[in-house]
């Protein structure tokens, strides 16, 4: 069965930064040499290094492991100063068992945003396209859940970098954000322009819709059935998680 | 028993703002001592220019203070005023500025945010709106316009019905949100407001 696509093209700022690197890794080649490359290649990945580094901190989830080694050990291979050290030839084999090692994590879509995957599955069931969009909160009525059931879930779900949790005092907040890296790397402390979906310690759910979210929509979805239908998805996973098979989760996302 | 004249609230703002003049208390002591007087002969015992004194003069005639006569004395007419009454009581009836009984037909209107509305709501802590920006005009001239909340307001809001939503009563409204009766008219007070802004549409 054919399956229709709602969301326009997402995340153009990552493709921008891969673009950004990748002109800077050539301009380096074109303008420096090999030496420029290599020093340029280098860098980038110590870059990467530290910034899976961080997720690898807040996540605590070990597969993070994987993208931090191989971004360090491909920066210890390709670093000129490094070139000529004993253990290079070492440092290299151990960057490609690794980069094997990282591509099973990338099919086994372990450690992928989510962040077009919810979307899609929200608008999923939503078939008019009647506009309405306002930034006011919408109360999707209410789930059975207690607050140790939420915090449970959104520590599961931050695992998987589904979503950034904020917890208060009287909810969590959990964002759905566009881009993971300004939460998990950049330490970014607000949620007001984001989308996300509260659970109130009275046992409401609240769901919010950016408009830069969505804007992302190829039609202008009725936009109360879109939040109910991201709200009830929110409840499906409470539910799935306080069954004891979280794993769902996880495959609903991946089959979005 | 005196006749006394109730003033409408911007009468008593009028007389209060008189009353506040820094000469006010020379001036009404004046006309205590004087039998009747003129603009040019109070403005000249105390020091005044005489449109001030004419000023002063003729606001308490209009707030039934003062009584005027017209003379002629050779020249050509003037005025001469003098003290209706020796006490003053400057009485504001708030009941005045707000009929509940006016606002009621509100009750039975349907509503829902309009759509497009281009408003912007800020959230606050436990189910409620805190504030609503809300803009006037376009490019250069674009005004922002900040309603900062009520509590009942706030939660009022936060359960309005979206553009898209079948609109609901404000007893609905009321209901979901867990408003008391008793902050239902600051509630209408700022739907009112919010209609003329384009922000809320009624069925």
């Amino acid at each position: 069965m054919e399956r229709k696509i709602k969301l326009k093209p997402v995340q153009i700022g990552m493709w921008l930064f891969t673009l950004a690197l990748f002109l800077a890794v050539v301009l380096a080649r074109i303008f420096f040499g090999s030496p420029g490359f290599y020093w340029v290649f280098g860098s980038i990945q110590f870059l990467f290094t530290v910034m899976h580094l961080f997720v690898l901190l807040r996540t605590r989830y070990w597969i993070y492991l994987v993208p931090v080694s191989m971004y360090f050990f491909w920066g210890l291979t390709f670093l000129p100063p490094l070139a000529d050290h004993p253990w290079h030839p070492y440092f290299a084999g151990v960057s490609a068992a690794l980069l094997f090692a990282f591509i099973f994590v990338l099919i086994s879509k372990r450690i992928n945003w989510r962040y077009k995957e919810i979307l899609e599955l929200a608008a999923k069931p939503v078939k008019e396209t009647a506009d309405g969009f306002t930034h006011r909160p919408f109360p999707t009525g209410s789930a059975d859940f207690t607050r140790k059931d939420i915090l449970g879930l959104s520590r599961y779900l931050k695992r998987y970098v589904v979503i950034f949790p904020f917890i208060e005092s009287d909810r969590v907040v959990l964002v759905v954000p566009e881009y993971m890296w300004l939460y998990m790397v950049l330490f970014k402390k607000t949620y007001n322009k984001e989308t996300y979906v509260a659970f109130e310690n009275s046992g409401n759910v609240t769901v919010r819709i950016s408009r830069n979210d969505y804007r992302k929509y190829k039609e202008e979805l009725t936009f109360d059935q879109l939040c109910v239908s991201l709200g009830d998805l929110f409840k499906q996973f409470m539910q799935w998680y306080k069954d004891g098979t979280p794993e769902k989760i996880l495959d609903k996302l991946n089959s979005a | 028993m005196k006749d006394k004249r109730i003033l409408h609230f911007e009468e008593s703002c009028r007389l209060a703002a008189l009353m506040a003049k820094d000469y006010s208390r020379d001036f009404l002591r004046l006309l205590v001592i004087y039998k009747d007087i003129s603009s040019s002969e109070a403005g000249a015992r105390l020091g005044l220019h005489i449109k001030t004194a004419q000023d002063f003069l003729e606001g308490l005639e209009k707030a039934g203070i003062l009584e005027k006569r017209e003379a002629a004395e050779g020249k050509r007419p003037y005025f001469r005023y003098f003290l209706k009454d020796r006490e003053i009581n400057i009485h504001f009836d708030l009941n005045d500025l707000y009929d509940p009984g006016a606002s009621s037909f509100q009750l039975d209107w349907k509503i829902r945010e309009r759509k497009n509305s281009g408003a912007l709501f800020k959230e606050g802590r436990g189910e409620r709106i805190s504030a609503v920006d809300v803009f006037k005009g376009k490019g250069r001239s674009r005004k922002q316009r900040r309603y900062i909340l009520t509590e009942c307001q706030g939660r009022f809001l936060f359960h309005l019905p979206f553009p898209t939503e079948e609109p609901c009563t404000f007893e609905e409204i009321s209901r979901k949100a867990g408003i008391s009766d008793d902050c239902l008219h600051e509630v209408m007070d700022i739907i009112e407001v919010l209609i003329s802004c384009g922000v809320i549409e009624k069925a």
